[in-house]
């Protein structure tokens, strides 16, 4: 159900106050927007708080979203926005974690599993990892990307290729075979 | 290593990552459900 047709029918129909609708959407963007997160180095129960924030803000806007614009962008340029508040969040929190990781020395914690995806992207800059997991893992076009991160389809292309650059240094110090074949050794 | 490459690396690596929990679906509806009520979109631009 990529096709924006339907996701924009059905963002109308939820802005009516349809609750299938809104469970349509739920169900079909949650697993896309959950990726998005894992995609940019995020813990799997940090990428579930994320998302939950992400619908309620969604729900809160819901008004904004503007008949005949393609949804599928404005879900997740609301997204980035949660993803961005998350990092800041994060940044101003960080002085007071060093401070409880100094309490907690000694105590074992559980770092999150690292999966392929997150691996793969782990060498690119923010910005790229963002439009790879937009452009190239979801399947969006260049210019949903570019409507999605408030930017030119020309950037969005430079990103990519800068992206692809650093990808194949990446994948090719490594074993392209050890990807291929889906296993992390 | 073509582009075609990477791109086939990347489709493979997004297709491995975990599954959704249903629960997490579950709770979002479950948020969204008691305040949904019409709401007056914006005009379209131009």
């Amino acid at each position: 159900m990529h096709s924006g047709e339907n996701l924009e029918m059905l963002m109308v129909r939820y802005q009516q106050g349809d609750f299938a609708a809104a469970t349509v959407l739920v169900r079909h963007i949650s697993p896309r927007l959950h990726r998005f997160f894992l995609a940019k180095s995020m813990s799997r129960a940090d990428a579930d708080d994320l998302l939950q924030e992400t619908w309620l803000r969604i729900h809160k806007v819901r008004h904004t979203y503007r008949h005949g614009e393609p949804a599928l962008p404005w879900f997740y340029a609301i997204a980035r926005h949660i993803r961005v508040d998350h990092y800041r969040k994060s940044i101003r929190a960080a002085a007071g974690e060093r401070e409880l990781e100094e309490m907690s020395k000694g105590v074992s914690s559980a770092p999150h599993q690292v999966g392929e995806l997150e691996a793969l992207l782990a060498p690119l800059s923010e910005g790229q990892r963002e439009v790879i997991a937009m452009l190239k893992v979801e399947g969006m076009s260049l210019e949903e990307v570019a409507r999605a991160t408030s930017s030119s389809v020309g950037s969005v292309k430079q990103k990519v290729h800068r992206a692809y650059k650093k990808l194949r240094q990446t994948i090719g110090a490594t074993s392209p075979r050890k990807w291929r074949s889906g296993g992390l050794a | 290593m073509k582009d075609e490459d990477i791109d086939e690396i990347l489709k493979k690596a997004a297709q491995d990552t975990q599954d959704l929990d249903p629960l997490v679906l579950e709770r979002i509806g479950d948020s969204i459900k008691p305040s949904l009520r019409p709401v007056r979109p914006l005009p379209p631009c131009g």
